[in-house]
């Protein structure tokens, strides 16, 4: 299951990170968070972001 | 964790603003209130707002007051200007605003939290999530939100 975690801290700046959720399907998450907060200014992806979702690839003959 | 993002937080939302200042618990947002209490006069000790002169300085669209306090300064909730979205803070910090600055913190520091807070838990839940609250010992606080 995904966690969506926003960290505000004691001086008022705010974070929101992902976990769980793989690829673009954690933007979607987070996309309307992000907009009711404010301007988002800057964007980390880590590596399980381009983990391809659906990872099977049929190899024909 | 699949991506981290900073957010520069905009007053936008005054539902929000207002449950900002329950959560405080000594302020209240007074809608409608055109002017805000201050000093009286610019000084020239500070630099103005960015997109205000000095004779805007006391009007406000809203105002937020320290409930039950005759003496503290109050703080204006005024519309933001140079193509900027949402609501600025504006406020008189002289004397550290007569009792204001002890409820809404240096540079409105714990209004500003309190505020990031209630809008993104408000956002998070309209979202069908559950959003769990963790105050961390440093002084910050984490939104936990789990998604269906």
């Amino acid at each position: 299951m995904s966690q969506v975690i926003i960290n505000i801290d004691a001086e008022g700046n705010t974070t929101v990170s992902v976990k769980g959720a793989k690829g673009k399907s954690c933007k979607s998450l987070t996309a309307k968070i992000e907009a009711a907060l404010g301007q988002t200014v800057k964007d980390d992806k880590t590596p399980e972001f381009f983990q391809v979702v659906a990872a099977s690839v049929k190899v024909g003959q | 964790m699949s991506h981290v993002a900073e957010i520069q937080v905009e007053i936008k939302d005054l539902d929000a603003l207002e449950a900002a200042c329950k959560r405080i618990g000594t302020l209240e947002l007074v809608r409608d209130q055109k002017v805000y209490k201050w000093w009286g006069s610019s000084v020239g000790d500070y630099p103005l707002p960015e997109g205000f002169t000095a004779e805007d300085l006391g009007k406000c669209d809203h105002a937020i007051r320290v409930k039950g306090d005759k003496h503290a300064y109050e703080v204006g909730v005024v519309r933001a200007r140079n193509g900027k979205q949402g609501y600025v803070l504006h406020w008189d910090f002289f004397n550290n605003g007569y009792g204001m600055q002890a409820q809404v913190g240096e540079n409105c520091k714990h209004l500003r939290q309190a505020y990031a807070v209630e809008v993104a838990k408000k956002a998070a839940k309209r979202q069908g999530m559950n959003v769990r609250e963790q105050k961390q010992q440093d002084g910050s606080i984490r939104l936990v939100c789990v998604g269906r």
